[in-house]
């Protein structure tokens, strides 16, 4: 396949796509960053800490825990939580690493620095699409960038109670957009398959398992069950 | 100092997971982990979908969710599109909820 040979560092076009390829999840992030804002402002952060946060830290699902535990928790196990609830973040990292192979060094630090789910999603689409590029999820990622740290200060600023967003199907903008993006994988039985045993091992997993370790979990084992049923394909066809 | 230390703290464990795997692949990976790639995507897409589709926060009906995520998931099959499917998705809750 020579992946690295497809390596490319895109144009400022790239670039451009990248960031556009983002605006339908904006509406989602910019619901939740309000809300946020709002919750940081109930546990005590300042409007300016709460945006400090998401300027630094920019990891939804990571802030919404650590508010969670802000007033009972030490800062070790704060930390600790935000590194068991981004550790999904490696098997996204060990996915894209191979279309950055060949780039000049200083794109890896710079592209990972603001990789979320959101960003990681839309990249890797466009790579499997074959218009993918360094430039294009720098793009992807500067777009998600762009409204959560500001949507987190609105919210601060403002501080009123905001009606919870599942009533309005908000929190749905992400999985439906998701969907759109994960057909584009769906290549063969096999993959199918790998998504439907990752769908059904992730609602199992998030019923027992705190926090995200379900995404990583179900990722983790229904990819490497891809690699199994290619195992057992083969077999099958030499007998 | 201590909220400074916090989110400093929050703000390397992050940066730690998502520069880990980006850094560490420095060649062209072998055969068995390209094979194992190649699923990752899928996986790690619907593992983020699935539980937010079936599960229902607070009071709102989970039929207007299972609906809205059916219609999504029928028009990102037919399109592999990001827009059908959220606008698809979202009208059917908002239909469904309001009836």
């Amino acid at each position: 396949m020579g992946l690295s040979k497809q390596a490319r560092q895109g144009t400022f076009t790239d670039f451009r796509r990248g960031l556009i390829a983002t605006v339908p999840l904006i509406p989602g992030v910019v619901v939740f960053g309000l809300l946020y804002g709002v919750m940081a402002r109930q546990v005590g952060l300042s409007p300016w800490e709460t945006w400090a946060m998401s300027l630094v830290v920019h990891a939804g699902s990571a802030q919404f825990t650590a508010l969670g535990m802000w007033a009972s928790a030490g800062t070790g196990a704060i930390v600790l939580t935000t590194l068991a609830i981004n550790l999904r973040h490696l098997l996204m990292g060990a996915s894209v690493a191979p279309h950055l192979l060949g780039l000049p060094q200083r794109w890896r630090p710079l592209l990972a620095l603001w990789m979320s789910d959101e960003s990681y999603a839309v990249s890797i689409t466009a790579y499997r699409q074959g218009i993918g590029s360094a430039a294009y999820f720098l793009g992807a990622n500067v777009g998600i960038y762009l409204a959560w740290p500001a949507s987190g200060l609105v919210g601060a600023l403002l501080g009123t109670v905001l009606p919870d967003p599942a009533r309005y199907g908000l929190d749905l903008v992400f999985p439906l957009a998701f969907l759109g993006l994960l057909m584009a994988f769906i290549e063969d039985r096999k993959t199918a398959a790998v998504a439907v045993v990752a769908g059904l091992l992730a609602i199992v997993g998030s019923r027992i398992l705190s926090g995200q370790w379900h995404v990583l979990v179900a990722g983790l084992l229904a990819s490497l069950g891809g690699i199994l049923l290619e195992e057992v394909e083969r077999m099958w066809r030499r007998r | 100092m201590e909220t400074a230390l916090r989110i400093a703290g929050m703000a390397l464990a992050t940066f730690f997971t998502r520069y880990a795997m980006i850094a560490m692949v420095g060649r062209e990976p072998s055969a068995l982990f390209r094979r194992w790639l190649r699923y990752v995507p899928a996986a790690l897409l619907a593992a983020l979908i699935a539980p937010a589709a079936l599960t229902s926060p607070g009071e709102v009906s989970i039929h207007a969710r299972w609906a809205a995520m059916g219609v999504g998931a029928l028009l990102a099959w037919r399109t592999r599109q990001v827009l059908p499917s959220l606008a698809g998705g979202l009208v059917t809750f908002w239909v469904l909820s309001i009836l």
